[in-house]
């Protein structure tokens, strides 16, 4: 008798060991902040996933997480007691934790068994597409390019495609949760083992809660893909989060590339441009492009009028015995904002197809005889700067009495180089008429209200509303079928 | 009594201080010509409690020329710490050109630390 209570207390002491292999969490991420800052935009996330990791200890935990700003690191100190804890995220530290995952899958017997999880967060800055997914920052470098961080301190995703491979063979169940920007490129990820949910489209910033509410989202007992569904549903911000679901990746498909431009928009970030409309309407105003944007634009309304039907309701009236149609969705709100940036960006490409394609970088050095070594501008820069208001603004100066010799001095040689660059504004002009009014062009759009973050945003989050709807009816759709795609995320149970 | 202690603890609250380290600052405004002298100067928040006024130097005013009274984010350096909110850049570095926020919808303050050096 006490012989059998002891080997079950030896198990029940055990079983966290056990256990600790079968469902494991990967953290990684907090790369690309300026250094010398105490903070960094991933703390709230990483206090809620530290929230999730104490409510459920049963998870072997690694962190590589950020380094080098006390607050992150106080924070991951303290919510992820117990867990494995990289100094710094790194590319190396990055690569030493996927290879030491790939280890475990390949051990005889692995220590990961057969059915056993791993949960992959990752929270960084993302960059466009490069390789076959898209790399993050880490903390070698603080970000320099919203749209490019590939580079010598960045990590590729690419990475852990050899340990999605290893999981699927192995029936282990992998998800890999991308929280940085244009972290749809990971989708790619994803196979019948490999759940890749991301925080936005692979051509947007993700400027939105996605991971926070993530997080808080994540409890014990629900799959990822309610986890997801339920994030996207009290989502705040832009992006466009995906999902490697049968469902999300059909509806992803029919809504996501015609809805892409009218989530660009012009803002910056810490002083680096948050930009891919200005290249957007410079790539996209030949006929071919113009006739291939009005038809994707056709397509996407046509989608939106499908969510809306197979969302009506029969509605019977008290005094009518006829049945009405009940919309139970209504798209009307995305469908005017959507009208409306579209005619926005029409009228931004039919100037721009009226100017021949000119450079306005180009760079002009302008002296004189005392600003010997010159000062250089863009093309742009000198064709928007009003040169008659500056020297009118230095004659008013030099009216002004009582001023030293010295200084008088200097306001007539800042007053001969303003009629210098003048003139040299002018050639330019007679040179290249058509830099005015293309110049005028995309400096308007850089200031234009109708091309910002909140026009961009609104139409996001009301296209939140059209995605959620159409995910159910897919879901419903597919629930019929005999032999339904694997769903990975859904099959992933925290 | 009670909800007016509260609107001006909140108006407290919303005013910016001046920046107490030193370093490469990112600051948003506009760089206006000087009513009562010669030059221009960078002017972040006018009319609130969030001024802050930098005198442009001749020298750097050649290169602000084509952003002056245009919404601008400067990125400068702050080698002495400011004890007003008239200040000093001892180095601009950038430029650039930036979507007005004036009801600050997206809350952004109206100058952020990018990199932090010691003061001279």
């Amino acid at each position: 008798m006490i012989k059998t209570l002891s080997i079950v207390v030896l198990l029940m002491n055990m079983s966290p060991v056990l256990l600790a292999s079968e469902t494991n969490l990967i953290y990684f991420g907090g790369g690309g902040e300026p250094k010398d800052a105490l903070t960094t935009q991933f703390d709230e996330t990483a206090r809620g996933l530290g929230e999730f990791y104490k409510a459920n200890k049963n998870y072997s935990t690694t962190v590589s997480f950020n380094g080098g700003h006390p607050v992150t690191e106080g924070i991951i100190k303290d919510k992820f007691k117990g867990a494995k804890i990289e100094e710094r995220f790194t590319v190396s530290s990055y690569k030493s934790v996927i290879q030491e995952t790939i280890e475990k899958l390949s051990k005889n017997p692995p220590e990961i068994p057969e059915g056993g999880k791993i949960l992959i967060f990752i929270d960084s800055h993302g960059g466009e597409k490069s390789g076959k997914t898209h790399s993050i920052s880490t903390t070698a470098a603080a970000l320099t390019n919203m749209n490019n961080v590939s580079d010598g301190t960045s990590a590729s995703l690419d990475a852990l495609e050899e340990l999605t491979k290893l999981a699927e063979a192995k029936n282990v169940k992998l998800a890999i949760v991308d929280g940085s920007c244009h972290a749809g490129n990971s989708l790619p990820l994803a196979n019948s083992k490999t759940c890749v949910i991301s925080a936005s489209g692979p051509k947007h910033y993700a400027y939105s809660t996605f991971t926070n509410a993530f997080v808080t989202q994540m409890k014990k007992g629900k799959n990822l893909e309610d986890v997801f569904l339920e994030t996207r549903e009290q989502l705040n911000g832009l992006g466009f989060p995906m999902i490697s679901t049968p469902e999300g990746m059909s509806v992803q498909d029919e809504i996501y590339p015609a809805l892409t431009p009218y989530m660009y928009y012009h803002d910056e970030y810490r002083g680096m441009a948050l930009d891919k409309i200005d290249d957007y309407f410079r790539e996209n105003n030949s006929d071919e492009q113009v006739c291939r944007r009005e038809k994707e634009y056709d397509s996407l309304k046509a989608v939106l009028s499908l969510i809306e039907d197979i969302n009506m309701v029969e509605k019977k009236s008290f005094f009518s015995s006829k049945v009405k149609m009940q919309k139970t969705v209504d798209l009307d709100g995305l469908r005017k904002k959507l009208d409306e940036y579209k005619k926005t960006q029409d009228d931004y490409i039919k100037k721009l197809r009226e100017l021949s394609s000119t450079d306005l970088d180009k760079v002009e050095t302008i002296k004189t005889d005392f600003y010997t070594t010159g000062t250089k501008y863009t093309y742009r820069e000198i064709l928007s700067t009003d040169y008659g208001k500056l020297i009118e603004g230095k004659d008013r100066d030099l009216a002004r009495s009582g001023l030293p010799d010295s200084k008088r001095e200097n306001l007539q040689r800042l007053k001969e180089f303003y009629q210098t660059a003048q003139q040299t504004k002018e050639r330019l002009l007679r040179e290249n008429p058509q830099f005015v009014k293309q110049q005028q062009l995309f400096d308007q759009l850089k200031s234009d209200e109708k091309v910002s973050f909140q026009v961009a945003s609104g139409i996001s989050h009301e296209a939140h509303t059209a995605y959620n709807a159409y995910y159910k009816y897919k879901q419903k759709q597919l629930k019929g079928l005999e032999n339904p795609a694997p769903n990975p995320c859904r099959d992933f149970v925290l | 009594m009670k909800f007016l202690l509260v609107v001006l603890f909140s108006f407290q609250a919303y005013s910016a201080t001046p920046p107490k380290e030193c370093g490469t600052f990112a600051f948003t405004g506009v760089i206006e010509k000087n009513q009562n002298a010669t030059g221009y100067s960078f002017v972040t928040d006018k009319g609130t409690r969030s001024e802050f006024n930098f005198p442009i130097s001749d020298e750097d005013e050649l290169k602000a020329a084509p952003y002056i009274d245009r919404p601008v984010k400067i990125t400068a350096k702050i080698l002495k710490p400011m004890t007003s909110f008239q200040g000093k850049f001892d180095q601009i570095e950038k430029f650039e050109l930036v979507v007005p926020d004036p009801a600050k919808i997206k809350g952004e303050p109206s100058y952020s630390l990018v990199k932090k050096e010691k003061c001279k």
